[in-house]
């Protein structure tokens, strides 16, 4: 009988006997792979994934090879209804906007504003939650009090003000600096009762048992313990960002020609539903399939990364 | 038996004097009242030794777990003092107490709660590195080294705690503990969320590392068999206070409070023939609220010596009088009017 | 082991399993978390099932209740009273469950509706069974719950569960069990999540309801020292396989697999002062999916010899008599102690010296 040696592996090239106290009987993997793994499976969600990607690719790709500019161009012919003209498949408007560039551009600008707005609102909601649910007390009251006045007082108002006080119309970072600065409540409060309960795990108490400041025990512990309900918040934060970008643009406060939003897309064509119908849907649909996608994106990332599906060994 | 268990050093490292501990109980709503207080600690003093270590011993509610942590300043005191190597801890800074946490550290009872998901195994054991400024002087054979002392291979190092069955995830904690080579470690309920034949190899783990780092336990458990095991000395604890401490070997022999009688006839003994003839002291109901604790001695709602063999005028003296620790010989101290020791085991 | 003809049923025969198999389908793969285990219990015995976390041993009772998740696999067969189990409709389950077989869990509020006083749902359980008036059968209640050890029975009947300890609860489901009057209790872990002076407690009144009600039982834990002391017969349960059975005394006695061996080694004991050092059983349980050939115990065994990593050892009689291992080598095990065979490990004294050269 060998003595078995639990605390040093014979050899670092040998694999470890099975005897020993580190053992481990499963593969490895990472829980990027788990999480993949299970995301996979969610099959709204994949489908939604590839129009997304699809969307994406189209809107970025697509213009450095299409021949029209998503301005006026006086030689091409006005108003061709959609699925007419090979060289114009979406129509053309009566100005003589190919419709197609101009969808092109618009939904890279929607995605954009959504991306840069969502990531401003989750970054300060992320942080501002964190705060408030580490300390509680009186720093998390006064700083939830301002949360609760921000969520009272509506949202488009201010976007309004602010965005009508702009000369000549915000470009679509401004537009998407705007958006993402005021919509990052929701997320605060999700976030701070997250981290309300993490604060009591032991693993905190750890690191407090170990001298750890607060600083770091916020940013290096708290925070990416929360990832799984930012990414989720991220998605649809994406979502309300959009349609926040397309209200804006239609109510003539967001992104002014030139330049081009989906929602500024549907203003001008409200006038003329019945008459060039594809003008005023073909955008409208590109909304409702951008948000769909990305929320039902943002419901199997939830499923994928809920804790309670990992197997756990013993 | 008494003197091969003794504690080599005998200096005092860490010492608890009149520790308390009260936590408010709010009502719910808006406004929060406070509407009572949880006396989790009353009163407790307690010695550490260089090299022993001492079991602290309780139910659940006992306040074990709280003069753990009112030990290591994780939470502040109502009231009393807690001395490391002769300082106070209690009157100390955060920033003041940083130093001294090098030489305290903790191993806790959930091996699946106390590390951190989002970190791998090695980063787990680096951060109490990071955080005092040591990782960068060898740090990384460091957390090598010290994954090889519990038991692990390093080469797992980049794998994440779910990864690690429970046994190893204990280590794994032992490992961040020992990083920045403490002198006093409390180990709160180490073993016991582990299965029996991984439980051993843990216990044996504590114990070589006690002789050949030179620490210091504070083991809190309720598992007397255990504490029995592996604490050179024992403190009982019973709704916020002891109620008898003495040498392992004192305890067990000639246990003299009820309760920690009670208590040791209660642990079931793996042995059959032992079980079918051994005498049983059992009590009734169960530990009173801490938001009121009984008048006079503790326990007396409990005590089958209070209930069965007492004379009403006797009984008086339990509720109206609170016993103190009284030293019965040898330092065996305990907190009873009529204490009598019982040999159960 | 029954003298029994051929097709007629033993009537003391209260619970055959026979070559069970349970598996969960995962995203690793089917986790065979029982892997054929075959025992019977008669009248009147108690039988305790003794295991570590993910041996199998709660798993089994569950599949004979019917209690399993959907996606469970289940094969083989169990039978209460003779008849078939696996495989009935839920309601025929749910009724032996009511009337044949009394389950306790770790976690008593499973078993209990929050909304319902502790004596009503008392006097529910003897309703069903008895033909008494409601009033009789309140104060049945009330006597069942004084059986049990509650103090004040007549006020903690108007009780709700909420407003009872743990230990309160666990008591009131062992005297629900008791006005059911099953023939089997089946107690899962029914002390784990109590304080030990509870423990005893609860468990002085599970053996007050085994003697008011004459049920044979079955007590499922992870703890020897509860084995020891509450019953006649033990299984000892290892990755899903029954590794050893035998008397109480047998198990400790005179254990014969290694594993069992190596259990009573781990222990520390409070009925003798401090040894040197226990001797753990290294490393960890097998992964329970995709089991590799042979003893599932000879990873960790300090005997395993090359036929234990091809041949599964089957659990065979030792000495003739009742008392059954799962070892080829179970005869070099007489007489032998923890010690002989399990080493406690000791630390590398260079890897210490590394650690104390660099602080």
């Amino acid at each position: 009988m060998s003595d078995i040696d639990t605390h040093r592996p014979p050899a670092a090239a040998t694999p470890p006997s099975p005897g020993e106290a580190e053992a481990i009987t499963t593969k490895e993997r990472t829980q990027l792979q788990l999480v993949l793994s299970r995301f996979v499976r969610h099959k709204v969600a994949m489908i939604s994934l590839g129009v997304f990607l699809l969307i994406a690719a189209w809107a970025f790709l697509v213009p450095h090879v299409w021949p029209h500019p998503h301005t006026i161009d006086r030689s091409i012919p006005q108003n061709v209804p959609w699925f007419q003209m090979w060289e114009h498949p979406l129509g053309t408007t009566q100005l003589g906007h190919d419709l197609m560039a101009r969808m092109m551009k618009a939904t890279q600008n929607s995605i954009l504003v959504g991306l840069v707005a969502a990531t401003i609102g989750v970054t300060i909601g992320t942080v501002w939650g964190a705060v408030a649910g580490f300390y509680r007390g009186w720093i998390d009251a006064v700083m939830m009090r301002i949360v609760d006045v921000i969520i009272v007082v509506p949202v488009l108002v201010i976007y309004l003000v602010v965005a009508g006080s702009i000369r000549g119309g915000a470009s679509w970072y401004g537009l998407a600096i705007l958006i993402g600065l005021f919509a990052w409540t929701a997320e605060s409060r999700i976030i701070r009762g997250h981290v309300m309960s993490l604060r009591e795990r032991e693993y905190i108490e750890a690191a407090r048992a170990m001298g750890a400041s607060d600083v770091r025990i916020i940013f290096r512990h708290l925070i990416p313990n929360t990832t799984s309900i930012i990414v989720v918040a991220f998605t649809l934060a994406i979502a309300i960002a959009i349609i926040a970008e397309a209200a804006l643009s239609f109510l003539g406060f967001g992104i002014r020609p030139p330049d081009i939003s989906l929602g500024q897309m549907i203003q001008q064509a409200q006038t003329a539903v019945f008459v060039r119908p594809w003008l005023f849907y073909l955008p409208g649909l590109m909304i409702v399939a951008i948000v769909l996608a990305i929320n039902f994106i943002g419901d199997g990332l939830r499923d994928a990364l809920d804790p309670r599906q990992t197997m756990v060994r013993r | 038996m008494t003197t091969t268990s003794a504690p080599t050093g005998t200096g005092t490292v860490l010492s608890a004097r009149n520790l308390v501990k009260h936590f408010p109980v709010r009502s719910k709503g808006l406004i929060k009242r406070k509407i009572g207080e949880v006396h989790a600690v009353c009163d407790v003093s307690l010695d550490l030794r260089e090299r022993e270590t001492l079991g602290l011993v309780g139910e659940s509610g006992c306040g074990k777990s709280t003069t753990a942590r009112l030990l290591l300043s994780l939470i502040p005191v109502t009231s009393g003092e807690v001395h490391y190597q002769g300082k106070s801890l209690t009157t100390l800074s955060r920033a003041e107490m940083r130093p001294v946490r090098r030489d305290l550290q903790i191993v806790f009872q959930d091996p699946f709660a106390s590390l951190d998901p989002r970190m791998t195994v090695s980063e787990i054991i680096a951060e109490p590195l990071r955080i005092h400024g040591l990782y960068n002087d060898g740090g990384r054979n460091k957390v090598r080294d010290l994954l090889q002392v519990v038991g692990l291979n390093p080469e797992h190092g980049n794998r994440y705690p779910h990864e690690f069955s429970g046994g190893q995830r204990q280590r794994i904690g032992v490992a961040r503990a020992l990083a920045l080579r403490p002198k006093v470690m409390v180990l709160d309920e180490p073993v016991s969320a582990l299965d029996v034949s991984i439980q051993a190899g843990v216990i044996n783990l504590f114990e070589e590392l006690q002789e050949e780092l030179d620490l210091s336990y504070l083991f809190v458990s309720h598992d007397l068999s255990v504490v029995r095991h592996i604490a050179d000395r024992v403190a009982v604890m019973y709704l916020g206070k002891i109620i008898e401490e003495g040498t392992t070997e004192q305890l067990f022999a000639a246990a003299a409070h009820p309760y920690t009688q009670a208590l040791i006839s209660a642990i079931p003994l793996p042995d059959p023939r032992k079980e079918r003839t051994r005498q049983r002291i059992l009590v009734t109901g169960d530990v009173p609220s801490p938001v009121n604790p009984p008048s006079g001695c503790r326990f007396r709602t409990r005590c089958p010596k209070f209930a069965n063999q007492l004379t009403d005028s006797d009984k008086q003296r339990c509720i109206n009088e609170e016993p103190v620790l009284t030293d019965r010989g040898h330092g065996h101290n305990s907190a009873c009017h009529y204490a009598e020791a019982l040999k159960l085991v | 082991m029954s003298a029994a003809p051929p097709g007629a049923h033993d009537p003391d025969l209260l619970l055959q399993i026979d070559d069970l198999t349970v598996g969960f389908p995962t995203d690793d793969g089917l986790v065979q978390a029982v892997r054929g285990v075959s025992y019977e219990l008669r009248r009147g015995e108690s039988l305790g099932i003794v295991g570590e976390s993910g041996s199998g041993k709660s798993v089994t009772s569950l599949a004979v209740m019917g209690l399993l998740p959907q996606t469970a696999k289940i094969t083989g067969s169990a039978k209460v009273h003779g008849r078939e189990v696996l495989g009935l409709s839920d309601a025929a389950i749910s009724k032996i469950r009511g009337n044949d077989i009394a389950m306790i869990f770790q976690d008593p509020l499973t078993s209990l509706n929050p909304a319902f006083t502790v004596g009503f749902q008392l006097a529910e359980a003897v309703l069903v069974h008895r033909e008494v008036t409601k009033k009789e059968a309140h104060k049945r209640a009330v006597e069942l719950l004084d059986l049990v050890g509650i103090p004040f029975p007549e006020q903690r009947a108007h009780a709700y569960p909420h407003e009872l300890s743990g230990g309160m609860r666990q008591r009131v489901v062992i005297a629900i069990a008791m006005a059911n009057n099953p023939s089997i209790i089946i107690a899962d872990e029914p002390t784990t999540a109590l304080d030990v002076t509870v423990q005893a407690q609860v468990m002085e009144s599970l053996q007050a309801a085994r003697r008011e009600t004459g049920a044979a039982l079955i007590l499922i834990t992870h703890d020897l020292g509860v084995i020891a002391g509450h019953v006649d017969r033990v299984n000892v349960m290892y990755a899903g396989m029954l590794v050893e059975s035998g008397t109480v005394d047998d198990i400790f006695y005179s254990p014969r697999m290694p594993y069992s061996l190596g259990l009573l080694g781990s222990l520390p004991r409070m009925d003798e002062a401090r040894h040197e050092r226990l001797t753990p059983i290294l490393g960890t349980p097998p992964s329970l999916v995709n089991m590799p050939p042979g003893c599932p115990f000879a990873p960790r065994c300090p005997m395993a010899e090359d036929l234990c990593r091809e041949q599964e050892p089957e659990l065979r009689p030792v000495d003739g008599g009742p008392h059954a291992a799962a070892c080829h080598f179970s005869d070099r095990l007489e007489g032998a102690s923890p010690a002989d065979l399990f080493k406690a490990p000791t630390l590398d004294a260079d890897l210490i010296a590394d650690l104390e050269e660099q602080q």
